[in-house]
């Protein structure tokens, strides 16, 4: 009877993660403060995420990435500078990272023009005001969801 | 009652006469106007170019006699232009309404291959209408962000139109002589917004020429120039003060 086994097989799983839950360290407590999409014109299919996130805890977390229905992925990114040596300015440099840092009881700050989450592949414009749902994903802490709103700044 | 002597009261009305002209002469000699920026003092007339709107053609020489704006950008651009074109708004929203008709923001895509006119169009529209997006061939692009020096390369290509585009991020000011006069870095766009309007403004009226002085007063040029003293502005004898200063 397939349908035992698998019922079983969910219990024996279930059982062994809970089982293998308290051996490993409690997830570190992550906050994050002040979030806000950028609302960008309808055209752009690309966006970001900026805010503040706080690291209660006593090992570092890394945010790895996350997800929103709003849009296909979301991806941990820094926009740098390099000199380029003329009077046109510093060369803007965006690079995707495999993680952002947020020190043992430190903060990361997503700001414009430095590190942020790229929302990519928006599935429609956001519209000025209203808020989305945006999953954090890290290494060392449990997801964040959280709702967005979405500003003109 | 005693009488206060003659040479007394000519000292008094002297005094008053020294101090009444210092004050004048304050009043008269212009403060030397501080930009946001500091300002190219070898102002070079900018070589007019030609690009395409999504109403047709564009020339930069289409706004002699007005200010522009110009900022290098693209619109698949996720962090660095829209901050950017969102301060240039602001700062546009804080002209005086007769000098906001005179202020004319072009945006011209690093990015001619994605930004079409149309798109250039209606990104730039919107972070404010009256801004204008400009695009063109590739090489017609690389022509006009070359001779404002901006530099710009794909990088990060995961397929053939997803890329992002590294570029210099300074916007450029023209006066009314389509001359460069300034240029605002990422940040000052950002912390001196007030301070870059009254640039504008000023630029508007015309006055403060220091490429003009300099190159009356200092022909080795490259040395910060003293503010122009009113009512003493020299003209050279060509009769063309101010274009052609470039080195």
């Amino acid at each position: 009877m397939p349908g035992m086994w698998s019922a079983r097989l969910v219990a024996v799983v279930a059982a062994s993660l809970l089982a293998a839950a308290p051996a490993a360290a409690p997830p570190a407590s992550v906050e994050v403060r002040q979030p806000w999409l950028r609302w960008l014109p309808p055209a752009v299919a690309d966006t970001a995420l900026f805010g503040v996130i706080l690291n209660h805890g006593d090992r570092a977390v890394r945010l790895v990435g996350g997800s929103t229905p709003a849009a296909e992925r979301c991806v941990p990114m820094t926009t740098a500078r390099q000199d380029s040596g003329s009077a046109s300015g510093p060369m803007m440099t965006m690079a995707r990272v495999p993680w952002l840092e947020i020190p043992p009881h430190g903060r990361l700050v997503l700001r414009p023009g430095g590190d942020h989450l790229m929302i990519m592949g928006l599935r429609g414009p956001l519209v000025e005001g209203e808020t989305v749902s945006v999953t954090l994903r890290f290494d060392g802490a449990d997801p964040v969801t959280l709702r967005v709103p979405v500003v003109r700044e | 009652m005693r009488r206060v002597p003659a040479g007394v009261v000519w000292a008094g009305v002297a005094l008053a006469v020294a101090v009444a002209a210092y004050l004048v002469a304050g009043v008269v000699r212009q403060r030397p106007y501080r930009y946001a920026s500091e300002p190219l003092h070898d102002r070079e007339t900018a070589a007019d170019f030609t690009l395409q709107s999504a109403s047709g053609p564009v020339s930069l020489s289409d706004f002699d006699g007005d200010v522009v704006l110009l900022f290098f950008g693209y619109t698949h651009c996720p962090d660095v232009c829209p901050t950017e074109m969102m301060r240039l708004a602001q700062i546009h929203r804080r002209l005086p309404g007769q000098d906001r008709e005179r202020v004319h923001v072009l945006m011209v895509t690093v990015d001619p291959e994605r930004d079409t006119p149309a798109l250039m169009a209606s990104y730039a529209q919107a972070f404010d209408p009256s801004f204008i997006g400009l695009s063109g061939t590739p090489a017609q692009i690389a022509d006009v962000a070359g001779a404002f020096y901006v530099s710009y390369e794909r990088a990060g290509q995961t397929r053939p139109d997803r890329y992002f585009v590294n570029h210099t991020s300074a916007a450029y000011v023209l006066n009314t002589e389509r001359q460069l006069a300034l240029i605002y870095g990422y940040d000052q766009l950002a912390a001196e917004q007030a301070h870059v309007a009254r640039d504008l403004s000023h630029l508007l009226r015309g006055r403060d020429e220091p490429a003009g002085r300099t190159r009356a007063g200092r022909p080795e040029g490259g040395v910060p120039a003293a503010p122009a003293p009113a009512g003493g502005r020299s003209v050279p004898a060509d009769g063309l003060p101010w274009r052609g200063a470039g080195s």
